[in-house]
């Protein structure tokens, strides 16, 4: 058994707010995949879970003008199976379809991934990469947030008696982008590390993950990638500026630091391969 | 703190007085006896505790019992005496898929829910499908083989 709590299944947004203003200790619940294990680990304990799953208006993937706008309960096998994303916003399938495994993914939704933060999280790195607009709603309305102003460090976002409401992302330019990670094991597993590339017209924002507290992208390395061709010693100097500007933790399971250097630009040229921006052949 | 819910738990109605803070899994193994869902890792890894709610496989040990409330559950109690179950468990014995056994009432409701969603899974959905359940045993090639064999 879980530490007691109370357990509450609102049926409409407004009373989801009011529960929040009147228990301060309430914890927001949608698929449980990340909350359920963290209680049973006792790292949290609230005194009232709300179960928000069923409230509608925040699922459902929809394309209005030139936007995309992900609901926050839209679960990771939704994300995947989404022609609109595919064909849009290929990285966001890369993503969900290497998050979790298939059970987890029927009821994991986009939006605790994004309020979790954590540092390795499947869909970190790619919306950073795409300057996603996080909606967010309350009793006083809606406030829109840059995702890296939202998500400022690991487990914190800007959420005050608040719902995540959904993900926007512009889709008015032409977006190339790719999303990697390395696991230890495919089936089910969270990321070691990750990387995603986003290319529009000739800029690139590149975001790393599990490298520092939150995605992490600099700026230096993608104007490197700006000033093609790409040698070896285009990605050894990217390297470099890496090594010198990020120092993951050490008591990290799953990785070293060395190591998750290393990976995350082994992980930038898959990235650059899958938008054919490298040839297989080239040895970089 | 709990509160009644009323579930369809292998085909039979229940109203079940239970504590907010119990999993699926603590309802099904310790009060209603069925014992056949296996606690393994009990942080939704290993897949041992799978079964279908509303038809769709989840991992019982981080799905609340409260969740089940106004839906149907089905373990693998629900499917043992069915055409469908001695199609798998034949299978699965052809192909030394079994050894120890405690993942083997996962994987069967992975496999169910699987060849409920498509008669004919390719490889890939085998393995999509089969992915998040550990095998300690088997080494999991006898058990893609064991599906194949059903599909074929």
């Amino acid at each position: 058994m879980f530490s007691p709590f109370e357990y509450k299944r609102p049926q409409n947004i407004e009373e989801v707010f009011d529960l929040l203003i009147e228990n301060q200790e309430a914890q927001i619940v949608a698929g449980g995949t990340d909350l359920l294990v963290k209680l049973r680990e006792a790292a949290k304990s609230p005194e009232m879970l709300i179960d928000i799953k069923e409230l509608s208006e925040l699922k459902g993937i929809e394309k209005n003008n030139n936007q995309i706008k992900i609901g926050a309960l839209t679960s990771i096998t939704e994300i995947k199976e989404s022609s609109l994303i595919k064909d849009n916003l290929y990285l966001l399938y890369q993503a969900a379809a290497q998050f979790g495994c298939y059970e987890i993914r029927n009821r994991a939704t986009i939006g605790g991934n994004v309020v979790h933060a954590s540092p390795g999280a499947e869909f970190g790195v790619p919306l950073f990469a795409l300057e996603a607009e996080v909606e967010v709603i309350g009793k006083e309305g809606i406030t829109k947030y840059p995702i890296e102003e939202f998500w400022y460090d690991v487990g914190r976002v800007k959420l005050d008696n608040e719902l995540l409401k959904s993900i926007n992302i512009d889709i008015s330019q032409e977006i190339k982008g790719s999303y990697h990670r390395i696991s230890r094991v495919e089936g089910m597993d969270l990321a070691v590390v990750n990387t995603a590339l986003v290319k529009k017209d000739n800029e690139y924002r590149t975001f790393y993950g599990t490298v520092a507290r939150t995605p992490y992208r600099n700026i230096k390395v993608d104007n490197i990638l700006k000033d093609k061709p790409f040698r070896k010693e285009t990605f050894e100097e990217i390297q470099k500026i890496i090594n010198e500007n990020v120092s993951p933790r050490a008591s990290s399971l799953r990785a070293s630091p060395a190591y998750k250097k290393e990976m995350v630009v082994s992980l930038l040229k898959r990235c650059l391969r899958d938008i054919g921006e490298i040839g297989d052949d080239l040895d970089v | 703190m709990s509160k009644k819910i009323n579930t369809i738990i292998n085909g039979k109605d229940y109203e079940l007085e239970v504590p907010y803070q119990m999993s699926l899994l603590e309802l099904l193994r310790e009060k209603l006896n069925l014992i056949g869902t296996k606690e393994g890792c009990g942080n939704g890894e290993c897949g041992a505790c799978t079964v279908l709610l509303d038809n769709e496989p989840v991992r019982s040990c981080i799905v609340l019992a409260h969740e089940i409330d106004g839906k149907e559950v089905i373990t693998i109690e629900g499917v043992k005496n069915t055409g469908e179950f001695q199609m798998i468990k034949d299978a699965f014995i052809a192909e030394d898929a079994v050894q120890c056994g405690f993942c083997t009432p996962g994987f069967v409701m992975a496999v169910k829910a699987l060849l409920d969603r498509t008669k004919n899974p390719t490889d890939n959905e085998i393995k999509e499908a089969l992915g998040g359940h550990l095998c300690r045993c088997t080494g999991y090639e006898s058990i893609h083989k064991a599906v194949k064999r059903i599909v074929r």
